[in-house]
């Protein structure tokens, strides 16, 4: 079987994984989609009590507990790892990566905390397809694409969206846009769309009905888009600012999950409409069976930001995905509501269409993923007819966001740590190439007693312009010689007996190691002017890195990084 | 079938590269019993699509010898030894000498002359102490097999426009078929005239024996080391 299956031809091979990847996907995010739904309803039962208050914080802290201690995987909303890993270890993932985020998202959100299931499901199907792609022994290149092929699966079968899925994982998780990665990611994106239609029906998650938009509506997108693009900003910023005080503040995870899950539980007090995924408040939102006055708009805009921020900042386990999509509904609704008292007299295409424009914007800022954005809205509602308004208040969002966030959310923690990669880049090639493969070992070696004259007639039968001087009992490297050191005195014979190669080497030449990366080799490089470097071990000369050398192995990583 | 070893001669990359490229799928490759087998086929098609130069020849380049062989000796040999040779001018002296030269018969002499000239305009060749070493500008590639030179001991000191000023009372005539022989030559002579013991014993030298003698000695300490 196995043997089989690598006689296959490279493509049809992706095919098929992909598929096997879409259907496990598929499973994982209708599996996690029920059994919230089961346990919030199981919990709604025991929600009028008084000590309700307190659910997101026993399940926050369990959910910590269990990732910490029992799953030992990080908390916060993982999707990082999977970009991190996709740019830097070839797309493996952990397995257990495929069940622990699910279970911990499904104590965090079902007890009420405010996240969506939408990254923990992104990881599973990431850490599935991984897996599978290992099984399957498929090589780097091609694990990336499996990986990726999971993420959209994932998001497909959850939203009931198969662009959507391709869309995003292309925008947000891959990074690049090409042929080779659109087709895998594309069938198991449609494998796993259809696998939940299978389990759950084929229902459109939220219904609009359409209404006339009258070119005052597109006008007033202008306005929405400023305002979503606030609200991400405002989200991305609380977020960052408790996920770096929280640790700090209480050192223990689970504790502080559990102080940021009372805080959520203390403020769904006053507005419950905070409390979990919130799938629930946008489909009245939609219907336009919502209602609720300006102040109580607009405080819950602020509260969900709060909310969010304090449940996933603090430990707790969910994505953002869902919080985005609330937090864009209640902007837009506040945004209509503000429009209609200001100017009553215009027919404004109504709330159900200013909520949905406004998830596109959020969502387009967060992510800084305005195609995402734009998919995600139009599949959900399963209606294309608002689409210049969409695609309106998406790019304006993610233009003015940009300014004041210009990393993406799931990029930030990756360019904090100066791990960010992204594909087809100098610093991805630069991150491949290592010392060893560049090492030039055909050095001829000189020693400080050694004369000028013997060094001459070296330079005689060397190709090199460079000679590492080493002590001539201790092997120590002591410095080199540059042809360009002692151009001065090699015409002049008479110096040849006088001279010794110690008072012509330059001692404190900068040396570089086997483990340095490249980036910084070349900075060395740039500082000092020079074109070839000692590369030291231990206080051993081991061989040169020479520019020359770079550029022809840089010139070949590029020619196969190509694809055809 | 190649093995790891071969790959990474054909496309001369360190091992560690290879092995990355297998890790990361960048090569087309086939696993068994946990060592890499590449299909030649395979791997010419994947290195012209990727524009990836592959060294057909695994044989290390045959490095040109950086030190052409030849002594001495017998080029000077071919070229003859002349002594009193005639004439007032550079011209005069040059035409005596290439006359003198045994040339296969298709070499056009006053042509070779003219050369000679041409180079001699652009820079004496007169490098002191009485000695020029007259040489056409570019190789005659298609003329020799192998350097001829020819010895001619001038009748009466030339003004050559020597570097010193001092008037040639000898000529080393080089005529060769690549610039890389000319050099090797040049290089020959010019230790040996580095020699005062030589350029003295040039000065009162009457017979080719006695010349070649001297020549062959000096040679072989330039050999000997």
């Amino acid at each position: 079987m196995h043997r089989f299956f690598l006689r296959l031809h490279e493509r049809l091979q992706l095919i098929i994984i992909a598929s096997i990847v879409g259907l496990c996907g598929g499973v994982g995010s209708v599996a996690l989609n029920r059994s919230l739904a089961a346990v919030f309803e199981w919990l709604d039962t025991l929600r009028g009590s008084w000590y309700s208050f307190l659910f997101p914080a026993v399940g926050a802290a369990l959910s910590s507990i269990f990732l910490n201690q029992i799953a030992r995987d990080g908390g916060g909303h993982g999707v990082p790892e999977v970009i991190y890993s996709i740019s830097q270890r070839g797309g493996l993932l952990r397995f257990r990566s495929s069940f622990s985020r699910l279970i911990a998202c499904l104590l965090t959100i079902a007890s009420g905390g405010s996240a969506g299931p939408e990254a923990p499901v992104v990881i599973s199907g990431a850490s599935i397809g991984s897996n599978i792609g290992t099984y399957f022994r498929l090589k780097d290149r091609q694990r990336v694409i499996v990986v990726g092929c999971g993420a959209a699966a994932a998001i497909a079968s959850i939203f009931n969206a198969p662009v959507t899925g391709i869309v995003f994982t292309l925008e947000a998780i891959l990074g690049e846009w090409t042929a080779v990665n659109l087709i895998p990611v594309a069938i198991a994106s449609v494998v796993g769309t259809e696998i939940s239609r299978i389990l759950q029906g084929n229902q459109i998650p939220f219904q609009y009905h359409a209404v006339a938009i009258s070119p005052w509506n597109l006008g007033a997108c202008l306005g929405l888009a400023a305002l979503t693009a606030m609200g991400s900003v405002a989200l991305i910023r609380t977020l960052r600012f408790i996920h770096r005080h929280a640790p700090k503040m209480i050192p223990i995870t689970w504790v502080s999950a559990a102080a940021g899950g009372v805080l959520v539980g203390v403020i769904g007090l006053g507005f419950p409409s905070v409390l979990g995924e919130g799938y629930d408040v946008i489909r009245c939102m939609i219907a336009e069976n919502y209602s609720a006055s300006l102040l109580v708009l607009g405080l819950t805009v602020l509260t969900k930001i709060l909310a969010t921020s304090l449940t996933i900042g603090s430990g707790g386990s969910g994505g953002l995905f869902a919080p985005c999509l609330v937090i864009g509904s209640f902007t837009g609704q506040f945004y209509h509501r503000a429009l209609v008292t200001a100017l009553p007299s215009v027919s404004w295409a109504g709330g159900g269409y200013f909520a949905l424009l406004g998830m596109a914007g959020v969502i387009s800022g967060v992510l800084q993923a305005p195609m995402t954005g734009v998919f995600l809205v139009a599949e959900i509602t399963g209606s294309y007819h608002f689409l210049i308004s969409v695609v309106l208040v998406a790019v304006i969002s993610v233009t003015v966001s940009h300014f004041f966030e210009p990393v993406s959310v799931y990029h930030q923690e990756l360019v904090s740590r100066g791990e960010l990669i992204k594909p087809r880049t100098d610093r991805q090639i630069l991150s491949h190439l290592n010392v060893l493969e560049l090492l030039e070992t055909d050095c001829q070696i000189i020693h400080p007693e050694m004369r000028l004259k013997d060094l001459v007639s070296m330079i005689q039968h060397s190709h090199r312009n460079y000679f590492p001087v080493e002590d001539s009992q201790s092997g120590e490297f002591l410095g080199m010689i540059h042809l360009d050191d002692i151009r001065a005195y090699l015409f002049d014979p008479y110096l040849h007996d006088t001279i010794l190669v110690e008072q012509v080497m330059d001692r404190d030449v900068p040396r570089v190691s086997l483990e340095d990366d490249l980036a910084y080799i070349f900075e060395v490089f740039d500082k000092t002017h020079s074109w070839s470097l000692p590369v030291v071990r231990d206080g051993k000369f081991i061989g040169l890195i020479s520019k020359a050398t770079i550029l022809d192995h840089y010139r070949k990583e590029l020619l196969v990084n190509e694809e055809i | 079938m190649l093995n790891l070893d071969d790959a990474t001669k054909l496309l001369s990359l360190p091992k560690a590269t290879i092995r990355r490229w297998i890790r990361q799928g960048k090569i087309p490759v086939h696993e068994a019993r946990g060592e890499y087998f590449f299909d030649k086929k395979d791997l010419e098609k994947w290195a012209r699509k990727h524009n990836i130069f592959l060294r057909t020849n695994y044989e290390k380049p045959q490095s040109h010898p950086s030190h052409p062989e030849g002594n001495l000796l017998e080029s000077m040999k071919r070229g003859g030894v002349f002594f009193h040779v005639k004439g007032e001018t550079v011209a005069e002296v040059l035409k005596q000498t290439v006359y003198l030269t045994p040339l296969p018969p298709e070499v056009d002499k006053e042509f070779l002359v003219d050369l000679l000239l041409q180079r001699e305009k652009l820079g004496s060749t007169g490098i002191g102490a009485g000695v020029a070493i007259p040489h056409p500008r570019y190789p005659l590639e298609k003329l020799f097999t192998s350097a001829v030179i020819t010895t001619s001991f001038l009748d009466k000191p030339v003004d050559f426009k020597a570097i010193d000023g001092q008037p040639v009372f000898v000529l080393f005539m080089m005529l060769s078929p690549t610039t890389k022989l000319h050099l090797h030559y040049l290089s020959r002579l010019s230790f040996c005239l580095r020699n005062q013991a030589f350029t003295a014993f040039l000065r009162k030298c009457t017979n080719p024996e006695a010349f070649f003698k001297e020549i062959k000695q000096l040679e072989a300490s330039l050999d000997g080391g």
